[in-house]
């Protein structure tokens, strides 16, 4: 389908000048509007009438609340939206929902209050049952995570088959002894990636001690720290699967302050300067990204459709990147005097 | 005119004509403490009851009284932040400090970008100002600031000035630490040292080259234009920089990169060409700069703190309209790694 990008792009223009060529802005020179003309001509566009609506009135924004923009995943994620939705004309109002118990319901219903035309979320507390009112007058789309206590549309990744891909990775380079990394959460994903990791352990015959589960406190770093404390012990494990991006970010750098980078690791979602590090670090990729572009898509099919069934549930799948961390051997058990 | 309500019936949001609570609950033939009960959410009512109460809302339009009170117009707590792009992560830590400072006084924070465009950044300020925001902060993008009025919303401006417009400015003295930056490099025995970074048409990244150009005239060196690069808008164009710069016939010793987005094409770059014996001085910190060998010598730009004092101000400026505009340095170090100390 031809979008307003398009047709900026061959007109040499920008998305916006498109969109006032649209509205009959009398800001845009006679010359610039003919040739926005002629490119659509070319392209045999036909404008979007829900894009004309919202920049005629005052709904011409989507709310989009993400746990924390500081996070490589969300603010990929967050890109993305961004740019597909200023393509079709639309403005995009952000905020995150990291900050205290009541964040989310008071920073979600700020937005909720501002009249936006749609919103997309990926939710940080255990229940979204406070939603259904609202949902009933403005168009949502849960991503990353699916919403608790109430039924919505949402568009997350394959965390359990992600996990178990990860796990019988580090299981098929001889590892039999492999910890699951991650910090105390309500959120979804987590569970899940620990139950993806679950089956790889049973299905691979490994070493299935409850200790192995390394979930020791709510913040990345300190996690980290109790996780290089772990890999110290006499039976520690000798790969780890890290669940979340910030838990890789923590735990790489732990570990090489530490002068373990031995270990064999597997991250659940790519970090920044992976390639670059040594040894690169070997995840499972997630695209970000598409997953923005997705529930853009599903939103704007509810916006301009509201009564149109729709398929509440999409996953998107996910695929694991070797680049070194997650190829490393067994190596024998580590002795905390050897290095003294 | 208001209408009377029939007595002990109290309203949801008291406005005329408006479906009560009473009305939902007469509807759906529960009283109207379970009416209420299921407004709140209440566990200790039976779902069934509780789907005919929501059922009768809906035929109604009943509006909770948070959703009546939001949809009236009105100034609340809420506050804009327009940045260039959230993506970046010199922004992103902006965006943190700003919000951990406004949750502390009760307020949220609405963030939207300008995609450096300048029109669009006028629209999107538009937007942000009809959901009646209680003030802006603004990294502005466009040429001209003129039609944007201090007097309307509180305005403060972060990390560069926006031209025509007399408002709050908190920043970093950027022609500064571009100096100390490639001083640092020629104190390490360096003279052909490269920029790469972004287009001087933004006012920070033109302070920068100037502070790059400064430094190598203070020390007697010449400017190589080969070796300057004002096109590293983006992660990849700061990594094809850098293949032409060491595939050239005279490759630099060192690089400084001037912008958070070029050092993540700049450092990637040197890794995967195995050049990471070239010098490297970052302009702002970015996520696994000291997991890296050699771990990257970076001039902090202070995210953090540049929200912190834009948020602090911006809330001054609310409870005291009248304050006169000042502008306010954030000092920037050079936070020594090992990338920036490398001989030539």
């Amino acid at each position: 389908m031809t979008t307003m990008r398009d047709v900026a792009r061959v007109a040499g223009v920008s998305a916006k000048t498109v969109s006032r060529v649209f509205n009959d802005d009398p800001h845009v020179t006679e010359e610039t509007r003919e040739r926005v003309r002629w490119a659509m001509q070319k392209l045999n566009y036909v404008p979007n009438m829900l894009a004309r609506s919202f920049r005629a009135g005052a709904d011409a924004a989507v709310g989009l609340a993400v746990p924390d923009i500081g996070d490589p995943f969300f603010a990929e994620m967050t890109s993305s939206i961004e740019v597909d939705l200023v393509g079709r004309g639309m403005a995009v109002v952000v905020t995150s929902l990291g900050r205290g118990v009541d964040s989310e319901r008071s920073a979600l219903e700020a937005l909720l209050r501002r009249q936006i035309s749609g919103l997309i979320v990926a939710c940080v507390s255990a229940d979204q049952a406070y939603l259904a009112p609202w949902q009933e007058r403005t168009p949502m789309v849960f991503v990353d995570r699916a919403p608790r206590g109430l039924s919505g549309v949402y568009v997350i990744e394959d965390d359990l088959g992600g996990a178990r891909r990860a796990v019988a990775h580090l299981a098929s380079h001889g590892h039999r002894r492999v910890a699951f990394f991650g910090v105390s959460t309500p959120v979804t994903t987590t569970h899940r990636r620990l139950k993806g990791y679950r089956s790889a352990v049973a299905e691979n015959g490994l070493d299935d001690s409850p200790d192995l589960v390394c979930i020791p406190a709510e913040s990345a770093d300190e996690a980290a720290a109790e996780m290089v404390k772990r890999l110290e012990a006499p039976d520690a494990p000798t790969a780890v699967f890290s669940s979340t991006i910030l838990c890789t970010m923590s735990l790489v750098l732990a570990l090489q302050r530490a002068g373990r980078t031995e270990v064999a690791l597997v991250g659940f979602g790519d970090i920044p300067m992976a390639a670059a590090l040594a040894p690169a670090v070997t995840v499972i990729d997630q695209n970000p990204a598409w997953l923005g572009r997705v529930a853009v898509e599903r939103l704007v099919q509810r916006i301009e459709d509201p009564g149109a069934p729709l398929r509440r549930r999409t996953v998107l799948p996910v695929h694991l990147i070797p680049r070194g961390s997650g190829e490393l051997p067994p190596s024998r058990p580590y002795r905390a005097d050897e290095n003294s | 005119m208001a209408t009377v309500a029939p007595e002990g019936a109290p309203q949801a949001g008291g406005r005329p004509g408006a479906t009560r609570l009473l009305d939902v609950a007469n509807a759906a033939g529960v009283s109207l403490r379970t009416a209420s009960r299921v407004l709140n959410e209440d566990p200790r009512v039976a779902a069934v009851t509780r789907q005919r109460v929501r059922e009768a809302m809906l035929d109604l339009s009943f509006q909770p009284d948070a959703m009546a009170r939001s949809l009236r117009a009105g100034t609340d707590t809420a506050i804009g932040f327009v940045v260039e792009s959230i993506a970046d992560p010199f922004f992103a830590e902006v965006i943190d400090a700003v919000e951990l400072e406004m949750s502390r006084h009760g307020r949220s924070v609405l963030v939207t970008s300008t995609r450096r465009d300048g029109g669009w950044e006028r629209d999107v300020i538009g937007r942000m100002l009809q959901r009646r925001v209680a003030g802006l902060l603004l990294c502005p993008t466009g040429d001209t600031h003129t039609w944007l009025d201090p007097g309307r919303v509180p305005i403060v401006l972060v990390d560069r000035p926006a031209p025509g417009l007399a408002a709050d400015l908190v920043e970093i003295d950027d022609h500064r630490a571009a100096f100390d930056a490639v001083a640092h490099l020629i104190a390490h025995g360096h003279q052909r040292i490269a920029y790469v970074g972004d287009t001087p048409a933004i006012p920070t990244s033109a302070a920068r080259l100037r502070g790059y150009r400064d430094a190598l005239a203070h020390h007697q060196l010449e400017v190589d234009e080969h070796l300057v690069h004002c096109d590293g808008a983006t992660s990849q164009a700061a990594a094809h920089a850098v293949s032409a710069l060491i595939g050239g016939r005279r490759p630099p010793t060192a690089i400084l990169s001037a912008t958070t987005r070029a050092s993540l094409g700049v450092v990637p770059a040197l890794h995967a060409a195995r050049r990471t014996d070239i010098a490297v001085v970052a302009f702002g910190d970015f996520p696994m700069a000291d997991a890296l060998q050699p771990a990257v010598t970076v001039v902090d730009h202070p995210g953090h703190e540049i929200g912190r004092v834009a948020a602090a101000r911006l809330l001054a400026r609310l409870a005291q309209p009248g304050l006169p505009a000042e502008r306010i340095q954030v000092p920037a170090r050079l936070i020594e790694r090992g990338s920036g100390e490398l001989g030539p």
